[in-house]
């Protein structure tokens, strides 16, 4: 944990520096008008303070407890699919429509992360489908396009 | 009294069944758009307005009052239930209130908030019409310097807020500052941080974070490891708040509607910044402020009744003085103009239906979503039965939902995705997401309020401290950053210290 | 059997995605299908409301759908450059302000697309005026108090806007420039905060758009001073210009007009053209409008993109002096 709390702190650091630089980069202004660099500066500039105070604690921290082991394994490839999952939505929803992006966003997570039989999988995704389409662009006018099956 | 004359005739004009009929539209629709994150009141709000052309102003007003109001009650359902804030106001709901649904009292925090909401709704109410005009002239007192040290005062109260490190609660703060900043600046036409991406030019916006670090990224911990079927499966105990919940609740309550009223009688202040503060006082007040984040249910009353206090105070400067004080509010007006009536000071004495109408229909409404909620609540704590495998990919839908239909742009569900994946490494790394959503609503005010004084005083720092409202703020502000030094009771200030050494 | 019923279920569900499926048959005899008006404003905001309003007189006109959609973001730019995008076949259209392709560019570099160029103008529906306020209890009682003011006290004069990049605020620049008279434009976010901080006190005056600033002109609690249109408004005749007190060049209006993808079939500009025509002489159609204090404003095409491209110049060469 310890070595982690460091990592973290040195990445506030980082980013405290590449931020003030960015930040410097706007036009600073005057008192009198203050301008758009002013603010992010001084922010940057304060998370430094705080990146480095962190740092120290860090290492003065023994490296106590080991944090308790789960006995689960670490299933990395979820979050794979699921982010995978989230940005293909974004990219294509509007290509797409809403309808089917939804039914193979559900196709996909509930046949990959707990398999679920086909049957099942196939009419909780269609359901799902359907009923967005009916619940949020027909009875809420909300206006998320509705794509290749448009009207 | 005139007040009450006034007011019964009020009751004869939201009582007609025409407009109990438009108010309960309004609710109901308000509480299904509440319980969606994303499509706010405002859209709910302009996609209606059409209908009520065809019908007398005052029904056309209860109606678009109803949804707004029905919005801030249907906020709470899903930051309790999956963690996901319907509302950016419902923020703070989460932390207490989605602990307590994995402890099987959703039921009790849904009810608690309804409830919370129906009293905080009634006595807004009577205040509204007692104070309006009063208050309404001093809000306008508020210039930019007294804004600045509000939000001072409200980053303040972070000290209290933190359950960890101060330190990384502050590193929290500074990032959600910065999070703040992106986008074209408002003073000089600046683009900041957009790095030519056409969409960040409005900034990062708030429902997408949001939704990111609480909902999404619940999902990515559940999903890492196999699913523990115990997740949202612990047996429901009770649907309602029972004898000892209602008294921890009642004081919060009190204490929430107070604190939202006042505050949201200030033009251009945000729901969410009551429901912190309320949160924090409940926290500060307790005997057992350790145990705030795992389930306390004094932790949703306050913020809850906090925040329906508090849209009910924006209506204040709305229906007094005319001025909008944010975008549901602005619609309102908008209606009432395309109506051919005048708000403003003229609104009570040239139309009295309207406006006696309006407010009578807010406490009609209110009860009624009294009854509409609470029968809801077992519906809603069923969702929970829902076996995970099939829960997840619907939160992610909802969340996806939620972030899209907030501006119509496909670009904010990549937004929420970051986030979600920041959230995740936050929670990992043991950094609490409250400081850094209540930074990124106070940052972009604070920065504008410094810069706008600046210029009004001519670049005088003084004029934080010679304006009294100012000054009292400012103070305020130091004394709650200032008093866990000297009142070591608490684990916040033990905290504080190895912060400090 | 349970199978089955599973079966015959998911088959009437494609059946039903499948009737949905009619795609809008190609443009000959425009329009056809729904036409999709893109706002690239939020919605609720008075532009959005504006074009709800006019939206259901056109759907009449056109004997079609218009359905509004709401794409905030850039102060216009980003739905409008979702439309410019689109397939120009008429059926994707963009509800512009004219701040959004006037003075966007001067403050923002990389817009997505060159807004003269790149945007085809179909047709101006409206406009409405900007005005310079103060309130009841102020000492200024003309437009030319103020001028004068300002000129024997420069930088002393601080007045609120609705932001930089919009219309009031461009307002401000150009009387700064116009009649050298130096004021202070202090930017806040949105009409509804700019007036809120004048009824306060903190500023001295507020730059903004005329109907914003109605209900408490109304209520007497601010005066408007002048307002910057060519001609007097319709509905306040009693309303000086500040054109026809001599400042020539202080001229900004916020146009409202129809926009689209560049290559349109002509005949679509023409049935657009020939529609707006024809609506905005209808009286029902003029009281809409006039309830927005809004003025209708009836151009071609070829005026329309004349008018912004005139205002562009103007816009451009004061920030080119103000910033010296």
């Amino acid at each position: 944990m310890r070595s982690v709390k460091i990592c973290a702190s040195l990445f506030w650091l980082l980013f405290s520096a590449v931020l003030s630089r960015e930040a410097f980069r706007l036009p600073m202004g005057e008192m009198k008008d203050p301008g758009a660099g002013f603010f992010p500066f001084m922010v940057a500039l304060v998370t430094g303070l705080l990146a480095v105070i962190a740092l120290f604690q860090s290492l003065r921290e023994q490296a106590g407890v080991p944090a308790p082991c789960s006995a689960e394994r670490f299933r990395w490839w979820n979050l794979v699919v699921i982010l995978a999952a989230l940005i293909a939505y974004a990219l294509t929803l509007e290509k797409l429509g809403l309808m089917i992006n939804t039914f193979l966003f559900m196709l996909l997570l509930l046949k990959v992360i707990e398999p679920q039989t086909w049957t099942k999988t196939l009419l909780a995704s269609s359901i799902t489908a359907v009923f967005s389409e009916f619940f949020f662009n027909v009875l809420l006018g909300a206006q998320i396009p509705a794509g290749i099956l448009g009207f | 009294m005139d007040v009450f004359r006034d007011l019964l005739f009020g009751f004869s004009i939201a009582t007609l069944p025409m407009n109990l009929l438009f108010c309960f539209i309004g609710v109901l629709v308000g509480t299904l758009i509440g319980v969606l994150p994303g499509i706010g009141p405002p859209a709910a709000l302009s996609l209606l307005l059409p209908v009520t052309f065809h019908v007398p102003p005052v029904s056309a007003i209860i109606l678009l009052a109803g949804i707004m109001y029905g919005a801030m009650y249907g906020g709470s359902t899903t930051s309790i239930l999956v963690n996901i804030p319907g509302e950016a106001a419902s923020v703070v709901t989460c932390l207490d209130g989605y602990r307590m649904a994995r402890q099987g009292r959703a039921g009790a925090a849904l009810g608690i908030s309804a409830f919370g909401s129906f009293i905080a709704g009634t006595v807004s109410i009577f205040l509204l019409i007692f104070l309006a005009p009063t208050l309404a002239k001093f809000a306008l007192r508020f210039g930019p310097p007294e804004y600045f040290s509000l939000m001072i005062m409200g980053l303040s109260i972070l000290v209290y807020l933190a359950r960890g490190s101060i330190i990384n609660a502050l590193i929290m703060v500074c990032f959600g500052l910065m999070l703040g900043t992106v986008g074209l600046d408002n003073m000089t036409g600046v683009t900041r941080f957009t790095y030519k991406i056409t969409s960040l030019m409005d900034g990062l916006g708030l429902v997408q974070i949001v939704i990111g670090l609480f909902g999404v990224s619940e999902v990515f911990l559940n999903v890492e490891r196999a699913f523990k079927q115990e997740v949202l499966k612990t047996k429901i105990k009770g649907l309602l708040p029972n004898r000892e919940e209602w008294r921890r609740s009642i004081f919060p309550i009190g204490r929430g509607t107070i604190i939202g009223f006042f505050l949201g009688v200030i033009p251009g202040m945000s729901v969410v910044i009551p429901t912190f503060l309320s949160y924090t006082l409940e926290k500060r007040l307790s005997k057992h402020p350790e145990k705030f984040g795992t389930g306390m249910i004094e932790g949703v009353a306050g913020p809850e009744s906090a925040n329906n206090a508090a849209s009910c105070g924006t209506l204040v400067p709305m229906l007094s003085l005319g001025i909008p004080t944010g975008a549901a509010t602005a619609l309102l007006l908008g209606a009432l103009m395309i109506h051919g009536l005048r708000p403003g000071p003229l609104l009570m004495t040239e139309s009295p239906e309207v406006f006696w109408g309006v407010v009578a229909s807010l406490y009609v409404g209110n009860v009624m979503l009294l009854i509409l909620n609470l029968p809801l609540i077992p519906l809603w704590v069923k969702i929970l039965k829902i076996p995970y495998h099939y829960l997840f990919p619907l939160i992610l839908l909802f969340c996806i939902i939620g972030s899209y239909t907030t501006n119509n742009n496909s670009y904010d569900i990549i937004i929420m995705t970051i986030f979600g994946m920041i959230g995740y490494l936050m929670k990992k790394l043991d950094y609490e997401a409250a400081p850094l959503v209540l930074a990124l609503v106070l940052g972009p005010i604070m920065e504008n309020a410094v810069r706008r004084s600046l210029v009004i005083s001519d670049g005088d720092v003084t004029v934080f401290f010679t304006r009294p409202i100012s000054a009292f703020f400012l103070i305020a502000g130091l004394l709650i950053l200032f008093s866990p030094l000297f009142l070591k009771k608490t684990r916040v200030s033990a905290e504080l210290r190895t912060g400090e050494e | 059997m349970k199978i089955r019923r599973l079966e015959r279920c998911i088959c009437f569900l494609l059946l039903v995605i499948c009737f949905i499926g009619a795609a809008p048959a190609a443009a000959q005899d425009y329009p056809k299908g729904t036409i999709q008006l893109v706002v690239p404003f939020g919605s609720g905001g008075a532009t959005d409301i504006f074009w709800r309003t006019l939206g259901d007189h056109f759907s009449k006109a056109f004997k079609t759908t218009i359905a509004i959609v709401n794409k905030p973001g850039g102060g216009g730019i980003v739905g409008m450059s979702g439309v410019l995008n689109a397939k120009p076949d008429g059926y994707t259209l963009c509800a512009g302000n004219s701040d959004t392709v006037n003075i966007n560019p001067l403050f923002t570099k990389n817009l997505p697309f060159d807004t003269i160029e790149d945007v085809n103008y179909i047709v101006k529906v409206a406009n409405f005026p900007q005005s310079l306020v103060v309130r009841t209890e102020s000492p200024f009682k003309t437009f030319e108090d103020v001028i004068a003011y300002a000129r024997a006290n420069p930088k002393k004069l601080k007045a609120s806007t609705p932001g930089v990049g919009t219309n009031p605020a461009m307002a401000l620049r150009l009387i700064s420039y116009d009649a050298k008279a130096d004021i202070v434009p202090v930017g806040f976010s949105g009409g509804g905060e700019s007036i809120t901080a004048l009824l306060g006190g903190h500023v001295d005056m507020a730059g903004i758009a005329l109907p914003a600033a109605r209900s408490q002109v109304q209520a007497g609690k601010v005066r408007v001073l002048a307002i910057f249109s060519k001609e007097r408004h319709p509905l306040y005749p009693d309303i000086p210009t500040a054109y026809e007190k001599g400042y020539k060049q202080t001229l900004v209006d916020t146009g409202m007009g129809v926009v689209g993808p560049k290559g349109l079939p002509a005949e679509v500009i023409k049935k657009w053209e020939t529609v707006v025509q024809a609506t905005l002489k209808d009286p029902a159609v003029i009281a809409a409008i006039h309830k927005f204090d809004f003025v209708p404003d009836y151009q071609n095409g070829a005026q329309y993109k004349k008018e912004i491209l005139d205002e562009f110049n103007m816009f451009k060469q004061v920030m080119a002096q103000s910033a010296n």
